[in-house]
C-alpha cells in the first residue's frame, strides 16, 4: 500500500505498524503525526495515511520543510511564491506582520528596510518580543523569520528610505509592500517606487488606526498597479492609536494582495 | 477638452462628489486642474489638497490615468485624461 512520509510517498507491506516504521525511517524521533494529529500509541497503518516523524529541536531538510509547510497550501502555490522577491518598506506594525505572512507562505525573498529599533510601545502590534527591545527592526525580524521558515532568504537595509536610495533597495523586487507610518512618506515611496519600475505593483496602506469596523477595510485598487488597503479615514493621531487586530487585518490584507499579484490574479 | 477627476476619502467628503467631469482649457497641467477643483470645492477641499503655497500636499496621492503623478509632474492633460486623489493618513 501507499502512504506518504513529509509529504513523500512512500510504498510498505499491507500490516505495516506505525512504530514499526519510525523505527525502520527516524528511530530518534520523539514525536509521530498521522493523518493530522499526534499518535498516542501505535497503531496498523492504512492506505493513504500521512505520517510526520519530528524530533524535538531538529530543523527539517529543506526538501522536507518545504513539503511540510506547504501541505496545507493550495497546490502550485508554493512553487510559484519561491521564485519570487517581496520588498517591505517598513517593518513595523504592517510590515513585520506582512514579513511572517509571507514567510509562513513560503515566498523566496523578502527585502525589508528600516531604520528604527525596537521599544517596548512597538509591542502592542509588532511582531517582535520582549527579549528584543532596542535590537534594529531588521534584525530581530530576519531572526524571527528564521524561526519560521529557515529557507525563505532575508535582506536587510537598516536605514531610513529616500527618494534616492529607493530604486537601488528594491530594484529586484516583484512587488513592494508600502509599510511606513508617515503619511508623506507613503506617498514618497509610491512616487519614487513608480517612477523607476512602472510595470511593478505597489500594495499600500492607509486608515488602520482604531477600533473600528473591520468591513470597512477594503482593498482599493487606483490604478493597474497600486493597491491601497485601509478604509483610507482612520488616521494614527492622539485618541486614535494603532493596535494589534486592525493593523493585523490590514498587514493580512496586504499579504494575500501580494499574494494574488505574485500568482498572476486580480487583486481584489 | 474633458478630464475627469475621481475623488477618495476625505477628499470625496470635502468635494462632495465621487467624481466630476470637466471642461479644461488645452494645455492646463495636473496642478493647475486640481487648484481649479480647489476653487470649485472651497476651503475645505483646498485645505486638505495644497498647502500654503499652493502645491499639491506631500500626503495627496495623485494618479494620473491610474499611473502614479509625481509632484513635478509637467505634461499638459489631454481630452480624456482622469485625475485620481486621495490623502493619506499616518499608521503602519
Amino acid at each position: 500500500m501507499r502512504i506518504y512520509v513529509a509529504e513523500h510517498a512512500v510504498d510498505v507491506d499491507a500490516g505495516t505498524r506505525l512504530y514499526e516504521l519510525r523505527r525502520r525511517m527516524h528511530p530518534e524521533a520523539d514525536v509521530v503525526v498521522r493523518n493530522g494529529a499526534p499518535a498516542a500509541a501505535d497503531c496498523e497503518l492504512a492506505d493513504d495515511d500521512r505520517v510526520i516523524f519530528i524530533r524535538r529541536g531538529e530543523v527539517p531538510a529543506e526538501a522536507d520543510l518545504e513539503a511540510l509547510m506547504m501541505a496545507r497550501h493550495t497546490p502550485g502555490v508554493h512553487a510559484r511564491v519561491k521564485r519570487a522577491t517581496v520588498g517591505l518598506a517598513g517593518a513595523g506594525g504592517l510590515g513585520s506582520a506582512v514579513a511572517v505572512a509571507l514567510a509562513r507562505t513560503g515566498v523566496g525573498r523578502l527585502v525589508v528596510a528600516d531604520f528604527d529599533v525596537i521599544e517596548p510601545s512597538n509591542l502592542n502590534r509588532q511582531q517582535y518580543f520582549m527579549d528584543q527591545l532596542g535590537l534594529l527592526k531588521v534584525d530581530a525580524l530576519k531572526a524571527n523569520l528564521a524561526r519560521i521558515n529557515p529557507y525563505v532568504r532575508v535582506e536587510t537595509h537598516a536605514r531610513r528610505l529616500t527618494p534616492d536610495n529607493v530604486p537601488g533597495i528594491f530594484q529586484d523586487v516583484d512587488v513592494l509592500v508600502e509599510a511606513f507610518d508617515a503619511a508623506a512618506a507613503k506617498v514618497m515611496l509610491l512616487e519614487s517606487f513608480t517612477r523607476a519600475f512602472p510595470d511593478r505593483p505597489i500594495v499600500m496602506a492607509s486608515g488602520l488606526a482604531g477600533h473600528g469596523p473591520c468591513e470597512t477595510i477594503k482593498v482599493n485598487r487606483m490604478g493597474a498597479r497600486v493597491h491601497v488597503i485601509g478604509d483610507l479615514v482612520s488616521e494614527a493621531r492622539p485618541g486614535q492609536g494603532l493596535m494589534a487586530p486592525r493593523v493585523g487585518i490590514v498587514a493580512h490584507m496586504q499579504a494575500n494582495t501580494v499574494l494574488r499579484l505574485l500568482l498572476g490574479e486580480t487583486a481584489e | 477638452m474633458k478630464i475627469k477627476l475621481i475623488y477618495y476619502a476625505q477628499v470625496r467628503r470635502a468635494a462632495a462628489m465621487e467624481s466630476e467631469t470637466v471642461t479644461a482649457a488645452d494645455g492646463i497641467g495636473l496642478a493647475e486642474a486640481v487648484r481649479q477643483a480647489a476653487e470649485r470645492h472651497g476651503e475645505a477641499f483646498r485645505t486638505l489638497v495644497l498647502d500654503d503655497a499652493g502645491s499639491i500636499r506631500p500626503v495627496v496621492l495623485v494618479l494620473l490615468n491610474g499611473v502614479p503623478a509625481t509632484r513635478g509632474e509637467s505634461r499638459a492633460l489631454r481630452d480624456g485624461d482622469e485625475i485620481s486623489m486621495l490623502s493619506a493618513v499616518a499608521g503602519g
